[in-house]
């Protein structure tokens, strides 16, 4: 009795505070979604404002392209403050992204992580734990087992009615959970395709939970004493939920090892001091582009040029930069790749490495996300620069100026920042090898379930 | 049974002790390694700048100087906030406040790895102590009583009181002392030597696990079936280290939101655009008189100046709102942690292994007093119109960051003082709820 009311309660609160972390979550995304939106009207403004000037000093005083606010991120943040929320845009180089919620906190900072999500991940097992870990296993249950099997009842029809009660518990609490979360979410701008994301992630967590349920009864099943059953399925909970995914990470830096920011970018500055150099009229890359170029107009100097030689050495140089750039990220991120399997090993191990980021991909604030928004920016940030490029190149200055000058803001007005987005078919198909593991662990937790049934009709 | 279970969790424990303090050692190897390569690249572009000073090229030509902030003695210990601040900045004579931190790229690590948090010896310590502290101590005296031994134990003549200390006691002897071995063996060996800083890590092991063999009592005194003290033990871990800490931080996000870094920044690139606007306007209206006798060192390089400390002012109001929001936000952050012991164990681990946010902006301070130490030497140099000799290049000083001394500061004995007392507080209630312990 003392557990059945205690756990209500408990289960009453836990969902309270989640519906409390979920609200507080949302009214921090409507604030950043605000910042984000007047910061980005002040960049245009700043860009559009610069008037009639070099187009290449424009491409030095660059511009700051904002990540979106995700509408999910309220239910489950993922890595969210953990990304940078900014990236500025300029000529020859590709900035990370900056401004990382987490940067300039305290202690406190540390034991961030209480969302909806996570709830479902950590604490929701442990109470499905807490409510089924006697249903077979202590002397009242044993000996209410006993009369069952004793009226005819089959081992199989026992446990499998057994597992359907935890799972019509767990799935109550699946049904308060998204009942505390759908108001905060819907209060958001949502598109059709959150919504769909959002099924998609509860089928996820359906499955997960059922995992709980079935290893719960089927662990209650094998042993007789409740206590130890307690101490075993408590001691999987600590192991799989908090453990595990703390440790696999760590185990993943280790075999992977990310290189720290300053030998990243050491990396590419020596990468880059070996390529041609467009600023350094003594660089011998520079020289061998401008003889091709010469050759190709038929002309000896680059007077007698029809373009403008500067724009043209420019356009030469972002290309190459670019690629050596994307070349540089494309490395660090198949790193980012290494250390996710490294991870998913440990999902073996664990189902919560598996929902983890099977939740964060379609609540859209997983490193997925954040990477085709990094690629959106890229993207524009190259056509940017090549508008500008591109512009000197088809313009020479004027007799008498040293370059030429012209209103930024309207030879730019047709570069448009297209964000990157994942479609929920990508999602998808990304997270398979997430949804296989989930899939293997149910299916690992049923027979289990079916040898703990066979168990106990052998013993009675 | 019990016992060889604590043998297995203090093994446990001792293997991700040992794994955090080697993953402790790798970030401290790691950070060095960063730290040299920034020294070298400091040391390439004084040589670089050499020449010119060698040529007597008619400007004032110093050294940048690229200051950064090393691992503390300790360090090995906690990762702290060491990643959610800038360790290198980058001085230049002329460059300003928003200059200081914009070459240091922020940490490129995996987002993922970064969410979960380090494995580290300061996580051994505040999640998975108390885990082992309890799962040998949930059943301290509710199995006497759920056994029906309880009432038999107390026919002799001992009080209750004196029954649950001599057990704690020795349940502390077996479990936190050797705990607190390993602890401090797995930090020298991962290369802390500091002994002060030693100690302060034993007091606050010791201080923590207290902390959590008090709890161990309330609970035990409260309930008296073993099953239920379990749960009860692990509900109280799963309240004290994780939910409560994350939700004050919500508490405090939602009350003091962190200051709006993307609006400040745009706002500061509008005023500075505004302003080299102004300065323009006027310099092309207003162009500076020619010297007679011409000075060495050209003019445009005092106007360059004469904007740059114009834009300073300028812009220092916005600067000091921005570092106001964000300290007041910091001083609720840590007003908060001294209600929850897990926070103040972190934060007392973080200040002994000097990944705390204070050492952060302390050397964040003494960066930007470096930038404007510099910018006088410029500026004194403008003033006499000379340039600056080999031997004067030579002799800029390095940075070198200055420590506060103390490893038992104001702030770490404040956490351990919130430990105690909240130890202190849970003896008093077991104190009160000893008639209950008597009853099966």
């Amino acid at each position: 009795m003392w557990r059945e009311r205690r756990l209500l309660w408990f289960t009453l609160a836990v969902v309270l505070l989640a519906g409390a972390s979920l609200v507080s979550n949302a009214a921090r995304l409507a604030l950043q979604a605000q910042e984000r939106q007047a910061a980005t009207e002040q960049e245009a403004r700043l860009w559009h404002d610069q008037g009639i000037i070099d187009p290449h000093d424009a491409a030095h005083v660059g511009r700051a392209v904002h990540s979106p606010v995700r509408p999910l991120a309220a239910f489950d943040p993922g890595i969210s403050d953990f990304v940078g929320s900014s990236v500025f845009i300029e000529g020859h180089v590709q900035n990370p992204a900056r401004y990382r919620p987490i940067e300039g906190g305290a202690a406190l900072s540390r034991f961030t992580g209480f969302s909806a999500a996570w709830t479902l991940q950590v604490v929701a097992p442990l109470m499905i734990i807490l409510a089924g870990f006697a249903t077979m296993s202590g002397e009242l249950a044993r000996a209410r087992l006993r009369q069952e099997l004793g009226a005819g009842a089959s081992t199989t029809a026992l446990v499998a009615g057994r597992l359907m009660a935890l799972v019509a518990m767990a799935g109550l609490l699946m049904v308060l959970m998204i009942g505390a979360t759908m108001p905060a979410i819907l209060l958001q701008d949502v598109s059709e395709a959150d919504v769909k994301a959002f099924a998609a992630l509860s089928a996820g967590y359906v499955l997960y939970l059922f995992v709980f349920c079935a290893l719960t009864v089927a662990v209650s099943g094998l042993f007789v004493s409740a206590r130890t059953t307690l101490v075993v399925l408590l001691g999987f909970w600590a192991f799989a939920t908090v453990l595990l995914p703390r440790v696999a990470p760590a185990v993943a830096e280790t075999l992977a090892p990310t290189p720290s920011a300053v030998a990243f970018k050491s990396a590419l500055i020596e990468d880059a001091e070996k390529d041609v150099d467009v600023h350094d009229p003594k660089d011998q890359g520079l020289k061998a582009f401008k003889a091709g170029l010469l050759a190709n107009y038929g002309v000896s100097d680059v007077a007698d040029l029809p373009i403008n030689f500067r724009g043209a050495k420019y356009e030469y140089g972002e290309k190459l930069s670019t690629e050596r750039n994307r070349r540089h990220f494309d490395q660090l991120y198949k790193v980012y790749r290494r250390q996710d399997r490294v991870q998913r090993m440990f999902a073996l191990l664990s189902p919560t490495i598996s929902v983890k980021p099977w939740s964060r991909a379609f609540a859209s604030t997983g490193f997925g996300a954040h990477l085709s928004y990094l690629r959106g920016v890229e993207d524009y940030r190259f056509r940017l620069m090549q508008k500008l490029n591109v512009e000197i190149k088809h313009h020479k200055p004027q007799s008498g100026e040293r370059h030429y000058a012209t209103e930024i803001a309207s030879i730019t007005r047709d570069v448009i920042y297209r964000p990157g987005e994942l479609s929920l078919y990508d999602v998808a198909k990304a997270q398979a090898p997430n949804l296989a593991i989930l899939l293997v662990w149910a299916v690992l937790a049923i027979g289990l379930t079916g040898v703990s049934a066979q168990r106990l009709g052998q013993r009675w | 049974m019990r016992d060889r279970a604590l043998l297995v969790l203090l093994v446990l424990l001792s293997c991700f002790g040992c794994y955090a303090g080697w993953n402790g050692a790798n970030w401290v190897k790691e950070r060095e390694t960063a730290i040299e390569l920034v020294r070298n690249q400091e040391q390439l572009a004084m040589v670089k700048r050499r020449q010119f000073v060698a040529q007597s090229y008619p400007s004032v030509i110093l050294p940048s100087i690229q200051p950064v902030l090393r691992p503390g003695a300790m360090g090995v210990i906690s990762v702290g906030q060491a990643e959610a601040y800038p360790y290198v900045a980058e001085v230049s004579p002329l460059g300003d406040y928003s200059d200081l931190f914009r070459g240091g790229w922020a940490d490129i690590a995996n987002p993922d790895v970064r969410a979960a948090g380090p494995f580290d010896l300061a996580f051994v310590i505040v999640f998975l102590l108390p885990l082992v502290i309890l799962a040998t101590s949930y059943d301290l005296w509710s199995r006497e009583r759920e056994s029906g031994v309880a009432a038999l134990i107390l026919s002799q003549p001992v009080t209750i009181a004196e029954l649950i200390a001599a057990k704690v006691l020795a349940r502390g002897g077996v479990v936190l002392l050797p705990s607190t071995v390993m602890l401090l063996s797995v930090s020298i060996l991962a290369g802390a030597r500091d002994m002060m800083g030693l100690l302060a890590l034993a007091f606050v092991v010791l201080a923590y696990g207290c902390f959590w063999l008090a709890i161990s009592v309330l609970i035990n005194l409260v309930i008296s079936r073993s099953t239920a003290a379990a749960i009860a033990s692990g509900v109280a871990w799963l309240v004290m280290v994780v939910m409560a800490p994350s939700l004050a931080l919500a508490a405090v996000d939602l009350a003091m939101p962190a200051p709006a870094r993307l609006s400040f920044a745009t706002e500061l690139k509008a005023q500075k655009s505004a302003m080299t606007e102004v300065q323009h306007h006027y310099r092309d209206s207003h162009s500076t008189p020619e010297r007679k006798p011409g000075s060495r060192i050209p003019d445009r390089l005092r106007d360059l100046y004469a904007n740059r400390v114009a834009q300073d002012k300028g812009i220092a109001p916005l600067i000091a709102a921005h570092r106001r929001a964000e300290s007041e936000r910091r001083h609720a952050l840590d007003w908060v942690r001294l209600w929850l012991p897990s926070v103040a164990v972190q934060d007392a681990l973080d200040r002994i292994a000097g990944s705390d946010a204070d050492r952060a902006l302390a050397f964040e301070k003494q960066a930007r007093e470096a930038q404007l130490h510099l910018r006088h030497r410029y500026k004194d140099y403008l003033d006499r119109d000379t340039v600056v000799t080999l031997a004067e290049y030579d002799a800029v000083p390095s940075f070198y960051f200055r420590e506060a001394t103390e490893v038992f500061a104001d702030k770490t004995l404040a956490d351990l003082a919130s430990v105690l007392t909240a130890t202190a507080l849970i003896l008093l209630a077991a104190r009160t709820l000893c008639g209950r312990a008597a009853t099966p």
